[in-house]
């Protein structure tokens, strides 16, 4: 390129290239800026983590040779592939290569890549030394943040799971409430009321009155176990889903709560029971610590779940003051959702969880 | 359809809880035509007993053991079936309760533990026969009392609140007034202060009106 003389070329662009060739020249005389610059190009250009042929390319200019040339060892075949994943022999056993032209990159792991390169630079030690390190840096680089991502994904779905077999464990006990013990009290109360009348056909009266409390106590026994339960399960989401279980929710808050609801979507088991703890300890903390006289909570099923529950009590609360709170967040987080408390003293409480939407399961 | 002897299917998933109701129903004077543990039992047993006065149906049904009783209700009347149905439930949870009598007339919604008194399930199964309507004292009792969410309750006397609970129960002027021992003018009267100072219309009767009282009560 004729830079001078162009003269369509701003007069201070001419300056400028004509003032560069110099420095360019000194630098490659000096082989000081090629080998140093070029292998920093190479970390920078692959800490990333980067395609085979970008770094095919990266290799090449780093070690000036546009021939040189990368294979990949490969765990799952056990032997070496060319940048599109083919199979190709070691060139070093086929006799044709001699070892001058091949660079073994290795790490603790095992191999890495084979750099074939021009036989010259064999010459060029700490520049090929270089080059392998950054391979191995860039290899190891990878090699950690995959792991990384691995551990966090099972972390992740490992937190969910302990979520949903509380919760699984939750309905078992529940069901096992219903089905077991509260029908057999049913059924004993079937007894006694054949016991009554048998007491009162004999005419033992002091047996009925014995009966009579019996039968009170067993009354007084289905309540309370009737209660439990419920404490034990939103048995009523599958009856009248997140809707009605807020609705029944809010109706036992001795503080006024209206709630309302927006959209209808099928949610999963995990989601709709996760929207139930949060209405749930969420008017909990209104009831105990607000001192508020209105509350509301908004159900809002679009593309994610979004549960707002706030009131207009002291304020104050925080996700590290008491463990309802905390115990919500890690709930919701353990679903891969989020929650926000906002509650500034003496304005209300507002607390926000967003729930991804689970597929129904 | 024989308000003396009603004829009744019985539909519960435990064999002790069905043969206790169905001891109960004799001796309240039914006559139970068939007893089955399932839906599909249930479903084979309407489609061949011919006069069924009502159904006693559990909530918790195989096989998901949820809310079996519940959809098969709403199956029933979407076919337009006014047969008298009795919902039996575990729970006492108004938003079921309403679910129930969304339905519409001739539907009951009874905790489980009422079948040992025999008096109230026959009278719930001819109220339901008749197109009436029961909803559990219990239930009720949840709307009406602990929470301030309706200042206007505060408002009533104890006469009032106590007409108030019967009318969500689903009883009618005539029975409320026949409960209390007052005139059916006296009831009206008083469910005419109980409308105004709840500040609501409620000009229905039969299930429209126990729907209104209870959705009224639950979102207030």
């Amino acid at each position: 390129m004729d830079l001078g003389g162009n003269s369509d070329w701003p007069t201070y662009l001419r300056g400028a290239a004509t003032a560069a060739i110099p420095i360019v020249y000194v630098a490659s005389l000096l082989g000081l800026r090629s080998t140093r610059a070029r292998v920093a190009d190479l970390i920078l250009g692959s800490r990333g983590g980067v395609d085979r042929d970008v770094w095919v390319t990266l290799v090449r200019e780093a070690l000036d040779d546009r021939h040189a040339n990368l294979l990949w060892w490969d765990d799952s075949s056990g032997g070496y592939v060319d940048s599109a994943a083919n199979p190709v022999p070691d060139p070093r056993s086929l006799g044709t290569t001699n070892s001058a032209e091949v660079l073994e990159v290795q790490s603790p792991a095992g191999p890495i890549a084979l750099i074939c390169h021009d036989p010259a630079l064999s010459n060029t030690s700490e520049l090929m030394a270089s080059v392998a390190e950054a391979m191995r840096l860039s290899s190891e680089n990878v090699r950690l943040t995959n792991e990384l991502t691995a551990t966090l994904a099972s972390v992740r779905e490992s937190r969910a799971r302990i979520v949903s077999s509380a919760d699984a464990a939750r309905r078992g006990i529940e069901r096992d409430l219903h089905d077991g013990a509260q029908q057999l009290l049913v059924a004993l109360g079937f007894d006694l009321r054949s016991a009554t009348r048998e007491a009162q056909r004999a005419g033992n009266p002091i047996l009925d009155e014995e009966l009579a409390r019996a039968s009170a106590h067993l009354s007084r026994a289905l309540t309370e176990l009737r209660e439990l339960a419920r404490g034990i399960t939103p048995t009523v989401l599958s009856h009248g889903g997140v809707r009605g279980a807020a609705e029944d929710l809010a109706h036992r808050c001795p503080v006024p709560t209206t709630v309302r609801t927006s959209g209808d979507i099928a949610l999963s088991q995990l989601t709709q029971a996760t929207i139930y703890f949060l209405v749930a300890e969420g008017l909990t903390n209104v009831a105990k610590h607000s001192a508020a006289n209105a509350a509301t909570v908004s159900i809002d099923l679009a593309e994610v779940a979004t549960v707002t529950i706030s009131d207009n009590g002291v304020g104050g609360a925080s996700v590290n003051f008491g463990s309802g709170l905390r115990g919500l967040v890690d709930r919701v987080e353990a679903t891969g959702g989020s929650l926000r408390v906002d509650s500034p003293p003496g304005r209300g409480t507002t607390i926000v969880a967003k729930l991804p939407l689970t597929d129904v399961g | 359809m024989s308000i003396d002897a009603p004829r009744v299917i019985i539909a519960d998933d435990s064999i002790l809880i069905r043969e206790g109701i169905r001891q109960v129903l004799r001796e309240g004077g039914c006559e139970v035509v068939a007893v089955v543990g399932n839906i599909t039992e249930l479903e084979d047993a309407l489609a061949r007993t011919a006069q069924i006065d009502a159904l006693v149906l559990d909530i918790r049904m195989p096989p998901t053991h949820t809310d079996e009783g519940m959809v098969m209700l709403e199956k029933l009347r979407a076919s337009g079936s006014q047969l008298g149905v009795l919902i039996l439930s575990m729970y006492s949870s108004p938003s079921l309760a309403i679910r129930a009598m969304t339905t519409g007339a001739g539907t009951g919604y009874l905790l489980k533990d009422r079948v040992t008194d025999g008096n109230s399930v026959v009278t719930a199964i001819k109220t339901v026969m008749t197109g009436g309507n029961v909803v559990d004292q219990e239930v009720v009792a949840q709307l009406i009392s602990p929470t301030p969410l309706n200042p206007g309750i505060d408002d009533l006397t104890s006469r009032e609140r106590l007409i108030l609970q019967l009318m969500a129960e689903g009883q009618s002027n005539l029975a409320i007034a026949t409960t209390l021992t007052i005139s059916t003018k006296t009831v009206e009267s008083h469910v005419g202060k109980i409308m105004d100072k709840l500040g609501i219309e409620i000009s229905s009767v039969g299930h429209r009106r126990v729907l209104a009282v209870l959705s009224h009560l639950r979102s207030a």
